[in-house]
């Protein structure tokens, strides 16, 4: 006869069963969004980088890329994929100049499977080169504005730094999804190429 | 039914369990450290949080995030703390208690290093692999004074070069892949092949063994041997060797080669190294806590534009033992897949055996715990080294081959095996080791009033051998580890007292203690310092036995009103001391000094706590200072200062490529009171530690002046057009005192001059001087003249005019011309020691205080301390004490005499142990041409008289603006009070030179050069006394402050080219 004491028994032995596995696998699942931004008298460069951990949020990116549903995402499905998350990485990316915002142009992006071709739950990585030419004349005091919000609402780390002389210290910060950062500009110089 | 559920749970239950026991090695993590409790700690720690970790469960490390080096070095991004997993509790606000014993490595490209823009996370390991750390940057020469060579050998377009830190599962060690890019448009030529590797600065208590020839003793080894041989321009000097390793307190290191894809840097240069293999290193320098480490090369056909090439080195963590870490080594294999899919071995499986045993005592057949045994094989070569553990065990892999064992320690004679064993791959064999059983001596030391007396022990014995070779070949091996025993320094004899050396020394705090010693025979001395007698007895110390000696000391100089200090003082907070705090303190006490300031390099220190837990307050009373190290404008002291106790430096502020001045107002903002802060320039003619010879300081004008070598500081502009902080416009005098008189170092005190006995070594190819001394060339004078050289100071367009400057200045001469240019600066006489055999106070400061200099050091006002040090009532001595008056007034003061007529009292005072044999007395002024005038000279007759000098004399005719000064002379050694300067360390000017050497950049004067190695002899001199003709107002100017920001931020000088950082990511798509 089963009893209630029975049914807390097993589920608590259930529990520890799962409990040693989930152990045993589990690790931090998630989106992890680097900014590296460097400011210089004419233009605006940032490098967005978005990892995706290995699990579900993979599994089911990598499954709806995989139109052909043969298990392997080929030229055209990994194409589709960078795309997409592309927009993922930048669609919440707000850069302001003294208020103004910033149009986000890319020019490059790069999409790492971990040479896992698969359409199954392994990490995904992208990456995004947006270069923007400034609309307005930077003035010393100035403040460059970085907001942005990761898929899953994680913080970003934002990295700054300046083309400036005298140099201006590197900012480095961890920023709440949504939270707008100001970083005060000093007198910048042009990069030399 | 129930029993079969149960059963089927359980066994659900153990495959859940037996899947998570499956994975029992932890994976490796890396990740930005946000909380004290992740760092590591250690002696040597400099991790902070914000830096990297990479950790294993077995092995631990920190990168240090992007900004200045915390370390040696210049740049960050170098791999700081190193340890193995201990698993002690940490703490948020004092972080952890490990055993990181490492201070700083970094990859050098010949002399250049990566100055880093990004320090990230590569991979975090969350997916079981490897966890990495990346460093990206771009080359710069961490040492300007290379720029020459470098801007030669390198690439005219900087290289963009990444330095991951890898660590694995499970393994104990840290892989470090350095990659060097070719980003820019046209291919990257290398004109000469130069070698790449790694620099290291171990730190003082990890002891470098180098397998091979050398041993423990590469100090002699590179001196006396590798650098001997034959070497090229693109084969530089160095000791050819599988590894090095070191031993140290609870934690060893090592570091091994991975083959490169193309030759590495000593292979096919059978002349040059004949022994060498795919995987061996290159050691060229190690000294001085600094250990330059190469075996890849610069590719012969340059690197094609997008071309890359990358090395790797790891970097092996042990317990304690050379053994420990080289079996990690010897079993280390990598693999590398290259793009076309296929493998190449990196690093192969070295073949070994392994010999072990046990040491026990004679006699008692105890078995002994703590010992050191080296092994060394038929040809010669020293190949491990085990610490026995508790019962005397010890076990060490080896090369296939026939050994002998050889222990010992610190209070026995070294012995070997009686045999030898032969091991092959995979084999083991057995030897053992038996050594003496050890004496004890008991000392007692009181004061007149039979007061227990804070003094040194030196027990002294006599070796049999005689002829020239040193010590270091018959009484101890270096090699083997023996400890060094510092000998007289006379020739060897016939005569007993010319073969003296000191069997050990130790310290008695509260004046009585009890030491092991080696049986034998000896003479002991108790001593206090310069201002108390010597006492000595001789003993007999038998195995097993005890033998106790009584001794009385008198204090038979003292000086009311007076404290001695010693301004320049290191601990175990210096990366370059091993001397634990409570060493440090008791050191002071039993030298008789009365006050030090702590001024460890970059690190904060305050010693009062000891002093006060030890119950020598009374004695000994300290203040918190720091020692500025740069690595190449010099080394400054600020004193007193605050202890800032959040960062790890306690307070320290970024110094690399700030201008001098913009040091000095930032030493005074770290003060307690800024306006009281003393600023003290160190040994400013110390190669390259001096700050005089960092601006080339012309010695007779008290201003830069050109270069008179190739190889000089770079004053060029900084890439941000921010003007060199080596520019001569940047030079300052803003400071108080000048260290004159800097530890054993005459040679680094005075103007170099031809000395008058003959010399060994290479003649130059020079011609005599004239009479008139040099005009445009190079000559050499005559014996007991100071060696010039001729400057060209005048500027292009200009018609040629030369200035004199000497080929090797001393330290004082420069002092003398500044005080001619009427700057009161003070001249300082300290120990800077950093060990035991640098002994306190040798030299030190007398001050003119007051009262409160009387009595318990309690109550000593140091704010009368150091007015007394600025306003220049200062003697610097290692003996002598000097009281020079002028019409009454003591040193410092300022006497107007209108006639220009003055009256000197001058009384000389030393212990019967201190020889004195001259007194000069000097008049400066701004008329004194090269050095001041001898006013008189006063020869003393050997007594044992504590006066030594009282005379009172009259002079006239003084100019107005004219000093006074007095110095002391002795011709007999102090030993054994004051032991010699036996061992000078290589310097990096060592380094720059033997390197330099094979460019083609030698030494003019041949054998004509200051000696560093000498006995210690008695000197002193005084701060001067100035003497106008007319009374006038002096001019005070308010030295510069600057505020310091406990966490400065990091102002890049070159910033992260995104659009590289984005090229340099992979891609399965773009």
């Amino acid at each position: 006869m089963r009893t209630w004491s029975d049914a807390v028994r097993r589920g608590l032995v259930l529990g520890a069963v799962l409990g040693f596995a989930s152990v045993a696998h589990a690790h931090q699942a998630g989106f992890h969004k680097r900014l590296t931004i460097t400011a210089s008298k004419y233009e605006i460069e940032a490098l967005v980088v978005m990892d995706m951990d290995a699990g579900e949020r993979a599994l089911l990116l990598r499954s709806a890329a995989d139109v052909d549903h043969d298990g392997r995402l080929d030229d055209a499905e990994a194409a589709a994929l960078k795309d997409r998350l592309v927009r993922m990485a930048t669609r919440a990316l707000e850069l302001s100049l003294g208020g103004a915002p910033l149009p986000n142009t890319v020019v490059g992006s790069k999409l790492s499977l971990r040479e896992d071709f698969r359409a199954a739950d392994g990490g995904l990585s992208v990456a995004v080169h947006v270069r923007i030419r400034h609309p307005l004349e930077v003035v010393e005091g100035m403040s460059l504005g970085v907001k942005d919000t990761a898929p899953d609402f994680s913080a970003i780390h934002v990295e700054v730094f300046q083309s400036a002389e005298p140099s201006e210290p590197a900012s480095s910060v961890e920023v709440k999804s949504g939270a707008k950062h100001l970083v005060r500009l000093g007198r910048l110089l042009p990069v030399v190429r | 039914m129930r029993g079969a559920t149960n059963s089927a749970w359980a066994l659900v239950l153990a495959v859940g369990v037996g899947a998570a026991c499956q994975r029992t090695q932890p994976p490796a993590r890396a990740f930005k450290i946000g909380s004290r409790t992740e760092l590591i700690g250690g002696k040597r720690a400099l991790g902070e949080v914000g830096d990297y970790k990479l950790s294993n469960g077995l092995v631990q490390a920190i990168v240090q995030d992007v900004g200045f080096s915390r370390g040696f070095g210049a740049f960050g991004g170098s791999l700081i703390d190193v340890d193995l997993v201990r698993g002690n509790p940490g703490s948020p606000t004092t972080g952890t208690t490990g055993n990181d014993y490492f201070t700083e490595m970094f990859p050098a490209f010949f002399l250049q290093a990566i100055e880093p823009s990004k320090v990230a996370v590569l991979q975090d390991g969350s997916e079981g692999g490897a966890a990495i750390i990346r460093v990206s940057g771009q080359g710069a020469n961490f040492l300007s004074l290379t720029k020459p060579i470098t801007s030669v050998v390198l690439p005219e377009r900087p290289l963009d070069y990444t330095c991951d830190y890898v660590l694995e599962p499970g393994k104990q060690y840290v892989k470090i892949v350095v990659t060097l890019t070719n980003t820019q448009p046209q291919p990257a030529n290398f004109p000469i092949t130069i070698p790449f590797g790694f620099v290291t600065l171990l730190g003082e208590g990890q002891r470098l063994f180098v397998p091979g020839q050398a041993g423990f003793d590469m100090r002699f080894h590179l001196e006396e041997s590798v650098y001997k041989r034959a070497a090229a321009i693109d084969a530089l000097p160095g000791e050819v060797t599988s590894m090095w390793t070191t031993e140290g307190d609870g934690v060893s290191y090592a570091l091994v080669a991975g083959r490169s894809l193309d030759k590495s840097y000593l292979e096919n240069k059978p002349t040059y190294y004949p022994t060498a293999k795919a995987d061996s290193l290159l050691i060229p320098i190690a000294s001085s806590s600094f250990l330059g480490t190469f075996w890849a090369k610069s590719p012969t056909d340059g690197v094609p534009k997008g071309g890359s090439l990358s090395f790797t080195g790891y970097l092996a963590v042990g317990s304690g033992d050379v053994a420990s870490v080289q079996k990690i080594a010897y079993e280390l294999k990598d693999t590398f897949v290259r793009p076309n899919g296929r493998e190449f071995l990196l690093k192969d499986r070295t073949p070994h055996g392994w010999i072990s045993g046990i040491v026990r005592e004679a006699k008692t057949g105890r078995a002994l715990a703590g010992v050191s045994v080296v092994l060394k094989d038929e040809q010669g070569n020293f190949q491990s080294q085990a610490t026995t553990q508790p019962g005397g065990q010890w076990s060490a892999p080896v090369p296939p081959g026939k050994y002998r064992a050889f222990a010992s320690d610190r209070t026995r004679s070294a012995a070997s095996s009686e045999g030898t064993a032969e091991v092959a791959d995979g084999q083991s064999a057995r030897l053992d080791v038996t050594l003496e059983e050890p004496g004890e001596l008991q000392v007692v030391v009181v004061d007149k009033q039979g007061r227990p007396l804070p003094s040194k022990i030196s027990v002294e014995g006599v070796y049999s051998h005689t002829g020239a070779e040193p010590p270091r070949r018959f009484l101890y091996d270096l090699k083997a580890g023996e400890r060094y025993r510092v000998s007289d320094l006379d020739p060897d004899g016939a005569e007993p007292s010319t073969r003296r050396y000191l069997e050990r020394v130790f310290f008695l705090a509260q004046g009585s203690g009890l030491k092991a010693i080696r049986p034998g025979q000896y003479t002991v001395y108790a001593s206090r310092g310069p201002e108390y007698s010597l006492g000595q007895a001789k003993v007999t110390i038998e195995a097993g036995k005890t033998s106790t000696l009584y001794f009385t000391l008198e204090h038979l100089l003292p000086t009311p009103g007076w404290v001695s200090a010693d301004f320049h003082v290191h601990s175990v907070k210096s990366v370059d001391s091993d001397m634990e705090l409570t060493d440090r303190v008791v050191s002071f006490a039993v030298e008789g000094v009365d006050f030090l300031t702590a001024t460890d390099h970059n690190y904060v220190t305050d010693l009062q706590p000891t002093i006060d837990a030890l119950s020598l307050s009374d004695w000994l009373r300290a203040d918190v200072g720091l020692e500025l190290t740069s690595l190449e404008m010099g080394h400054f002291n600020g004193f007193p200062l605050q202890v800032n106790p959040g960062p790890v430096q306690h307070g320290v502020f970024k110094w690399f490529l700030s201008p001098p001045g913009d040091l000095f107002a930032q030493l005074r903002g770290l003060g307690k009171d800024p306006s009281k802060v003393v600023v003290q320039v160190n040994h400013p003619r110390d190669t390259v530690l001096g700050y005089f010879n960092a601006f080339n300081i012309g010695t007779y004008s008290g201003a830069p002046i050109p270069p008179s070598s190739l190889v000089a500081l770079d004053t060029s502009p900084l890439p941000n057009g921010e003007q060199s902080p080596y520019h001569p416009d940047r030079f300052s005098l803003d400071f108080e005192a000048l260290e004159v008189f800097n530890g054993k170092r005459p040679d680094v005190m005075f103007n170099y001059r031809v000395p008058t006995s003959p010399l060994e070594g290479p003649e130059p190819n020079l011609p005599a001087c004239p009479a008139t001394g040099p005009t445009t060339q190079d000559c050499l004078p005559a014996p007991g003249e100071v060696i010039e050289r001729p400057v060209k100071v005048s500027k292009a367009g200009e018609a040629d005019r030369y200035q004199l400057q000497p080929a090797f200045p001393g330290a004082q001469d420069d002092w003398f011309t500044l005080l001619a240019q009427g700057r009161k600066i003070t001249a300082t006489g300290n120990s800077d020691s950093h060990g035991a055999s640098a002994e306190a106070g040798l030299p030190r400061t007398y001050l003119e205080v007051g009262a409160s200099a009387d009595g318990s050091m309690r109550a000593l006002d140091t704010d009368g301390l150091y007015a007394a040090l600025k306003a220049g009532k200062a003697v610097a001595t290692n003996g002598p004490l000097i009281d020079l008056r002028v019409n009454g007034e003591g040193l410092g003061r300022t006497v107007v005499v209108p006639d220009g007529r003055i009256e000197v009292k001058l009384v000389v005072r030393a212990a019967p142990w201190v020889d004195v044999t001259k007194v000069v007395l000097r008049r400066g002024g701004k008329d004194q041409g090269k050095a001041p005038a001898v006013l008189d000279t006063f020869t003393v007759a050997p007594t044992q008289a504590l006066v030594r000098l009282d005379v009172t004399k009259s002079y006239a005719n003084l100019p107005d603006g004219s000093f006074v000064i007095a110095e002391v002379f002795g011709e007999k050694s102090l030993w054994p009070v004051y032991t010699p300067y036996e061992v000078p360390s290589l310097q990096i000017s060592d380094a720059v030179g033997v390197i330099g050497g094979a460019f083609g950049f030698g030494n003019t004067f041949g054998k004509y050069q200051p000696q560093q190695q000498q006995q210690v002899k008695p000197y002193a001199f005084t701060n001067p006394i100035w003497v106008n003709r007319v009374a006038r107002q002096g001019l005070v100017a308010t030295p510069r402050v600057t505020p310091v920001s406990a966490s400065e931020p990091w102002r890049p000088r070159m910033i992260p080219d995104v659009t590289k950082l984005f090229q340099s990511l992979h891609a399965d798509l773009e």
